[in-house]
Order: C-alpha cells, then structure tokens, then sequence
C-alpha cells in the first residue's frame, strides 16, 4: 500500500476523532444523557447524527457507480440485502451494551487517547467479544 | 455549534476513507480486520485507528478537552464491552458503519439495525435508571 494512502486512511480517523471531541460523542456522560430521555436529556448529538449521515450520503451518492476511488483503489460497499436473526440479535446487544456505558467502538479508541485509563475495561470485555462470535461461527461451519 | 462542527467531522472522514481508500468506514470491523491480521498488507486499517486514538492529542493543541469521569464501574464496563462487541460482529457493524454510513446509504438493514440499537439503548438506559432509582 502506497504511502499516500497510509495517509489518508490517518487523516479519516483523524477527522472522524476529531468529529465525536467537538460534538462530545467520545464523552460517554453525553452519550448516556442523550438516552435519558425522560430525565435531563441532551438531544444535541441527534443534530451531529442526522448531520454526518447528510454529509455521508452526499459522498455515497457521487461514489455510487464507481467501482475505483480517487486513488485506484477498489470500491467494495456491502450490498447484502439480507435481514435475518443475526442481525436483529446482534443489534440488540449492541444496544444494551451501548445503552450501559454508553461507550461504542469509534468513541472507545478516541478515549485511549485521550487518556481515560476507565476505557481499558471496555477493551477487555470488547476483544473477547468480537472473537467470540468468530470462534463459534468457525465452529457451526 | 459543536454539534453541527461534531457531524461536519464525522461525514468528513467517512468521506476521506471512502474517496481516497474506498473504504466503508466502520470501526468495529476495522478493529477485528486488525487484531484478526495485524501484520496484512491492508494496513489502512492500523492507520485509520491511529488517526482516532491520536484525534485527542491533536484536538487538545487547539481547543481544551474538558475533564471527566468514567462513572461506570469496571465490572460493568467489562460486560458492556463483551455486548458491544458480540453485537457489532453478529450485526456486523456498530454506529459508524451502520448508523452513519449504511442509514446514508438507505440500506435496509443498516436503517433497521440502527432503529433497534438505539431502541435498545435507550430502554437499557432508562431501565438501569428506573431500578437503581
């Protein structure tokens, strides 16, 4: 992979961290307020929401029948259409795990960085979780 | 504002990865494709986290980061990790990849995927509330 797009696949993280520090999203304390919505609710984060899928859809719209990017590189954008039980399960517990701490992937590693020393028991349940789906997915193969 | 500058950035690096990389940028995936093969040519990924974990320092150059605490106690974070992660890799995508891009992509599953964890986020969050009240 060429150095250039070592670069940029930096500076989209980069900017996206940058996104979840000034919204407040890397913040689990608005996270959480954002779900309290029959106590002192924070609704902001649904305008830094509604915004970054605007913006992203206008991208995927432009991108839409391309098949290389900007740098040659091969476009791969899912196209399983398909809903079926592994996904509605998987979207619960994703929710009730986010709706405990707060915390999701992107704000997690945003916290490493932060320096919130809290953040590594989230890893430590995280990994393993991520690992245990493959390990019994290899298994019913 | 912050919020409005918020989604500018978040767009904004999804459209960087998928322009330049053409990458769907979605982080619980990334994490896996990484740890799952950290030595593979496909390194953007190592890279992408890296502009993540280092978007604090960079951020704090400029602006003030307000402190805070992690209330959470450990244990619980612990197991909310494990569900995050379960979850993400069975849905095969969290809040980036199905929440920002797919719902912008109006791909069904992504926009049922997100309607179901934020439900569930918001009534694990409120029932925490109603039984620890």
């Amino acid at each position: 992979m060429n150095h250039l797009l070592k670069l940029t696949a930096f500076l989209s993280g980069l900017i996206f961290g940058l996104g979840l520090l000034v919204s407040g999203f890397f913040n689990p304390n608005n996270v959480l307020a954002f779900f309290d919505v029959f106590g002192d609710w924070k609704a902001g984060l649904m305008i830094t929401f509604i915004l970054s899928i605007a913006i992203s859809a206008v991208g995927f719209k432009t991108f839409k029948n391309k098949t290389k990017s900007l740098m040659n590189q091969s476009i791969h954008l899912p196209d399983t259409q398909r809903v079926n039980q592994k996904l509605i399960l998987g979207s619960a517990l994703f929710g009730v795990g986010w709706g405990i701490a707060g915390i999701c992937p992107g704000p997690a590693l945003v916290l490493i960085g932060s320096l919130k020393v809290e953040v590594i028991y989230f890893f430590i349940g995280l990994i393993p979780g991520i690992f245990f789906i493959a390990l019994i997915q290899r298994k019913s193969v | 504002m912050n919020y409005v500058l918020g989604g500018f950035g978040i767009g904004i690096g999804i459209l960087t990865l998928l322009f330049f990389n053409g990458k769907i940028f979605g982080v619980s995936g990334m994490i896996r494709g990484f740890l799952a093969n950290p030595l593979h040519e496909n390194s953007w990924r190592l890279f992408v986290i890296a502009g993540l974990i280092l978007s604090p320092i960079v951020y704090s150059i400029f602006f003030y980061i307000p402190s805070f605490e992690i209330k959470t106690q450990p244990i619980v974070l612990i197991v909310a990790g494990f569900l995050v992660g379960v979850g993400a890799t069975l849905s095969n995508g969290c809040t980036s990849g199905h929440s920002v891009c797919g719902v912008s992509r109006l791909s069904p599953r992504s926009i049922l995927a997100t309607l179901i964890m934020m439900a569930t986020a918001f009534i694990t969050f409120n029932l925490i509330r109603l039984i620890s009240a």
